[in-house]
């Protein structure tokens, strides 16, 4: 049933966007972490997406690979921002250096937004592709009744 | 009068065109799902060769076309159907070599749906004809 392979495209679809918005949602909830568990401020977080093979058995794998390149998508990795963190003045601050400059993660709330924005219209897009999927079967359904 | 006759090709033609939507409905799921993956490079179904009037005439059925506008039977096999990579519009300014266009998807992925809900709404009142005849109008 190519529905069944619609829903769980639009599906891989849905989860690879959530877990941007999550990433997205957490980047700015730690715009002013200073310390994190592994020592230094928070890194901004990035999902990098990969196209997948929705398709289970090796010989439907193999047809597809053939011809047919319909693929869901996936979270390939997750990926740390590696740039340097944003130094500021504040010396009263716990974890200010011998310079008084306390590392800041380098997370720009603009930049955050704008992602945030095209995850949603995303998100949204899978959710009007996932529901036409569905009105179809549904029609077919009605077939003879 | 034989019995496939009753059915005709009516239904035949229709659960094709529902086929290739459905098809045509993966390939525009599979492209939504993958508008923000890096070098992902958009799919369509490749329809010009299911085109070919020579290649999919229904078998046993002549039409005899005096005149280039005549009307042609085609006969589409969906399971023959390949796909092939969307050629790009002249002015992505996407730096990722994304190729699949959002807007142009969302409107094909609504005519398609329009498109195979008429095909299974005139199944379903081809068979209300039949029934509607069998019981005799009653």
């Amino acid at each position: 049933m190519d529905f069944f392979n619609s829903i769980q495209t639009s599906s891989s679809g849905l989860s690879a966007q959530r877990l941007r918005m999550n990433l997205i949602a957490g980047n700015l909830a730690n715009v002013n972490t200073t310390r994190t568990r592994l020592g230094g401020p928070y890194r901004r977080k990035e999902a990098i997406f990969a196209a997948q093979t929705m398709n289970s058995t090796f010989n439907r794998i193999l047809t597809d690979r053939q011809k047919n390149q319909f693929s869901g998508v996936t979270v390939d990795r997750i990926y740390e921002d590696s740039t340097s963190p944003l130094m500021k003045y504040e010396p009263q601050h716990p974890h200010a250096d011998d310079n008084g400059y306390v590392a800041m993660p380098n997370i720009n709330p603009m930049e955050e937004m704008v992602n945030m924005i095209s995850a949603t219209r995303g998100y949204e897009a899978n959710i009007t592709a996932l529901k036409a999927a569905k009105d179809m079967a549904l029609k077919a359904l009605e077939i003879g009744r | 009068m034989p019995l496939d006759k009753i059915f005709s090709d009516t239904i035949t033609t229709l659960e094709k065109s529902l086929n290739l939507r459905s098809f045509q409905n993966r390939a525009l799921a599979s492209n939504i799902a993958n508008m923000d993956t890096p070098n992902y490079k958009a799919v369509e179904l490749d329809v010009a060769e299911k085109m070919n009037p020579k290649k999919g005439l229904v078998p046993g059925i002549k039409l005899i076309r005096t005149h280039g506008d005549h009307l042609q039977i085609r006969n589409y096999r969906s399971d023959s159907i390949k796909l092939k990579a969307v050629t790009p519009t002249a002015y992505n300014l996407r730096g990722d070599g994304n190729t699949v266009d959002i807007d142009r998807t969302m409107g094909k992925l609504a005519e398609n749906t329009l498109l195979y809900n008429a095909a299974a709404q005139l199944i379903s009142k081809k068979l209300k004809g039949l029934s509607n005849v069998i019981k005799g109008g009653n």
